[in-house]
């Protein structure tokens, strides 16, 4: 394991884009201690240029609505549903692949296809659809994003432990007469792992996008700022005055570019022997 | 009464052009020719505006299909379209109509009182949105010649209201493509055939309606236009782009966002014209639902007024596009419109002091209450007023969760379920009080009538109020009655009616006769033509 954070911390672009999502959920999380502007309050003139008023230093939005503040909230939103969406897919997932892979036969050939059922529905449109049947409220989000995404750390981990299964150190796990129980858990799955926790990583960076498309199409909770909707609103004036999708647009660049970069590092750390194509 | 055939008009469309041309020589004679094409957001199911009587369909449908008379700006009001003339009897039971000779319906057969007839008993009473309230009463219409309908009423109606109910109401379609079918299913809902200055020739779903020249019009050598092509443009942003590359050449109901209107404005060629709407007035509301125990006490419904600022509603939502309202009658309509009543000035302090008195004081975490708000989705500024709203009411301790459905949804939640505290709303006033603006207040409605009174409000004075208007002959008298309407309106709040607005029109300066009665956008569009 330190072989690995040493090789995650010998690739710059992964360990830059590690600081700076650290520096982002650090901001997000102190957003109200950063800076006390409440983000739905009316406190500004509207329209207000970015860098002319200290008080508002990215601007405000049209009804005059501090835009750092919107983008810090944003930032809380975006972070929190896209990480619970990735750790509920990851499990959702890893549970599937694992039972499937251990069990095999019938139930194996059941819960593939149910995977495959899925799988033949474009995520996206499956967590439109999740989301307009369950409300816009920030838990059916990460139940959407997690129900159009569970599927690929499920056919990772069960490739995986088929792969595994055959190994030397399990045959003898299994010749010592470990419970099946024990041998998943605590031979078969650490093993697994580290493939899915790099898929995790860009599965982070998609559940991102998805969450900010919902909102974006304005099917997220409307009481709470988030980057998708700021954009949508700011398209009403996006040749006028385009600072104000301009902001949320460049937050969901760097986050999604972070996220993807550390996913390689991690990917890079984890597995080192695989050739990159 | 007579009404003046074309000198009103002339007058009116000399109006519109010296806004649209701001200045410019305009003493031009209309050019014949040139297609119009136009930006078109929706594409209502059913067409038939004898039966569908809303702005998406008057669009495109009443330039194919005509009311039996038009609005106009000055007195009297009116100009005649199949109706030449019109008097009603002292009881107030019959109402005749004296109709236009030699006029024919685009399939070649002429237009008679049995259309009329037809029309009014069958779509108009039975099927439309607004006829069911305002025909209610019709008996019958007796044709005692080809040219003269009598429209009979069961019990006394104004003839002041069916006289301002002809513009948006009485869209006549030729009875022998209706008889013996169900209305609901006739294909020429949508493949429409009426007496007006186009003719429909071609819908493309998600592309286009098609209208040509009608060359055997009543009103020759009107129609100036060979044809209007209606483009269907659902993104906003594409209908401004498009406006300038010279795609279309004009957008009517604010299809251009608000904050792109000022830049337009100043694009050399593009006019942005505020004319033409008066007559389809909306407003903005608050909605309440008095099943609510705090929102049915009087004390806080007034204290959400006095928490609402209607300047910035103004200033900031509609870009200065809008005044504020005094009552559910717009200004507009001076018949009506009366601003002595109680009013309600942006003043948080008296906000927090009378919500203290209903005893609803701030808890530990600073709320008073806790609202569910649903901003209608249509607009952008229901939902922009959502946001607000949202705003003022934290500011005075009540705390308002947004709750955001789509149009449908919306409708079934407001409207037949009742599940809402407060919405927010956009009723149009439409002419006379008792068309769509007096169900907002009556009492006792079913559910599930869209834009009426499901507040759980009622009241027996303002019900013997509107009954007495609905029944009230004499003009002047009736409006007396919708002036005290207006003050019990604003004393019992039942509804917040924050701010009027009409649209906007953005066009080429190429397009003349734009903007000429003050329901334009939805009327005949006889008198537009095109530049060289």
């Amino acid at each position: 394991m330190s072989d690995a954070f040493a090789r995650f911390a010998r690739n710059p672009a992964a360990l830059l884009a590690a600081l700076l999502l650290a520096a982002l959920a650090l901001a997000a999380a102190l957003a109200p201690r950063l800076w006390p502007i409440d983000p739905e309050a009316v406190d500004g003139p509207p329209l207000l240029h970015p860098f002319t008023d200290p008080a508002h230093p990215l601007g405000t939005d049209r009804l005059g609505r501090d835009l750092l503040a919107r983008l810090l909230f944003g930032a809380r939103i975006s972070l929190v549903v896209a990480l619970a969406a990735a750790f509920a897919s990851l499990l959702i997932g890893s549970a599937v692949g694992l039972a499937a892979g251990l069990a095999g036969g019938r139930i194996d050939d059941l819960l593939m296809r149910i995977t495959d059922a899925f799988q033949t529905v474009p995520g996206f449109l499956l967590a439109l659809a999740f989301v307009s049947v369950l409300g816009p409220e920030a838990e059916s989000v990460v139940l959407a994003i997690a129900a159009s995404s569970w599927t690929g750390p499920a056919r990772i981990v069960r490739a995986e432990i088929l792969s595994l299964a055959r190994r030397d150190f399990v045959l003898a796990a299994v010749a010592v007469g470990l419970p099946r129980v024990e041998i998943a858990w605590r031979v078969l799955l650490p093993n697994a792992l580290p493939p899915v926790l790099a898929y995790a990583c860009a599965s982070i960076a998609s559940a991102v996008l998805i969450e900010s498309a919902l909102s974006f199409l304005g099917l997220a909770d409307p009481n709470r700022a988030s980057w998708g909707a700021m954009i949508a609103e700011g398209r009403a004036v996006l040749v006028r005055e385009p600072w104000l999708s301009i902001w949320p647009g460049l937050a969901l660049l760097v986050t999604v570019l972070a996220v993807n970069l550390v996913g390689e590092g991690l990917d890079d750390a984890l597995a080192p022997r695989r050739a990159r194509p | 009464m007579r009404l003046e055939r074309r000198a009103l008009l002339r007058a009116g469309s000399l109006l519109g052009l010296a806004t649209i041309t701001g200045g410019r020589a305009r003493a031009q004679t209309p050019r014949r020719g040139g297609v119009l094409v136009v930006a078109a957001d929706t594409e209502p199911r059913n067409l038939n505006p004898a039966m569908v009587a809303s702005n998406g369909v008057f669009y495109v449908a009443s330039k194919v299909i005509e009311p039996l008379a038009e609005m106009a700006y000055g007195e009297p009001g009116l100009t005649p379209r199949l109706a030449l003339a019109f008097e009603g009897s002292k009881d107030g039971r019959s109402v005749t109509l004296r109709l236009r000779p030699n006029v024919r319906f685009h399939d070649g057969k002429p237009f008679s009182s049995a259309d009329v007839a037809w029309s009014a008993l069958e779509l108009w009473k039975k099927h439309q949105n607004l006829g069911r309230v305002v025909f209610k009463d019709l008996e019958a219409v007796d044709t005692p010649d080809p040219l003269t309908a009598i429209l009979r009423f069961a019990t006394p109606t104004p003839l002041q209201l069916v006289r301002n109910a002809l513009p948006a109401l009485t869209a006549v379609v030729p009875r022998h493509l209706y008889e013996g079918t169900d209305p609901l299913a006739n294909p020429h809902n949508q493949k429409l055939v009426g007496t007006g200055p186009f003719r429909f020739v071609e819908y493309r779903p998600g592309q286009y309606y098609r209208l040509e020249r009608n060359p055997d019009y009543w009103d020759a050598p009107r129609p100036w236009l060979d044809g209007i092509v209606f483009r269907v443009l659902p993104d906003r942003g594409a209908i401004a782009a498009a406006l300038e590359s010279g795609e279309i050449r004009l957008a009517a109901f604010s299809a251009v966002p608000l904050a792109d209107m000022q830049r337009l404005a100043k694009v050399p060629g593009i006019a942005v014209i505020d004319k033409g709407y008066e007559g389809i007035t909306y407003q903005l509301t608050v909605e309440i639902n008095h099943r609510r125990k705090e929102l049915a006490d009087l004390r806080v419904r007034r204290a959400i007024a006095h928490a609402i600022d209607p300047n910035f509603v103004v200033e900031r939502i509609f870009l200065g596009y809008a005044k504020p309202s005094t009552g559910p009658v717009p200004r507009f309509d001076t018949r009506f419109y009366t601003a002595e009543v109680p009013t309600y000035t942006y003043d948080p302090k008296r906000a927090e002091a009378l919500l203290d008195e209903a005893g609803l004081r701030r808890g530990a975490d600073g709320v008073r209450f806790t609202v569910e708000l649903l901003p209608a989705p249509w607009f952008e500024q229901t939902r922009q007023m959502g946001d607000y709203l949202r705003q003022a009411l934290k500011a005075v301790g009540i705390e308002a969760k947004l709750v955001v459905k789509d149009p449908a949804g919306h409708q079934k939640a407001v409207y037949t379920d009742h599940a809402f505290d407060l919405a927010i709303g956009s009723p149009v006033y439409r002419n006379d009080p008792a068309i769509s603006t007096t169900i907002l207040y009556q009492g006792g409605l079913p559910p599930g009538v869209p834009f009426s009174n499901q507040y759980g409000w009622a009241d027996s004075a303002m019900d013997d109020l509107i009954a007495r208007a609905a029944r009230e002959l004499d003009p002047t008298a009736r409006s007396e009655l919708y002036r005290r309407f207006q003050r019990l309106a604003a004393e019992h709040l039942p509804l917040i009616p924050v701010v009027e607005f009409t649209f906007l029109t953005v066009a080429s300066t190429s397009v003349r006769g734009v903007a000429d009665n003050p329901r334009w956008a939805t009327s005949h569009w006889a008198d537009t033509w095109l530049e060289a």
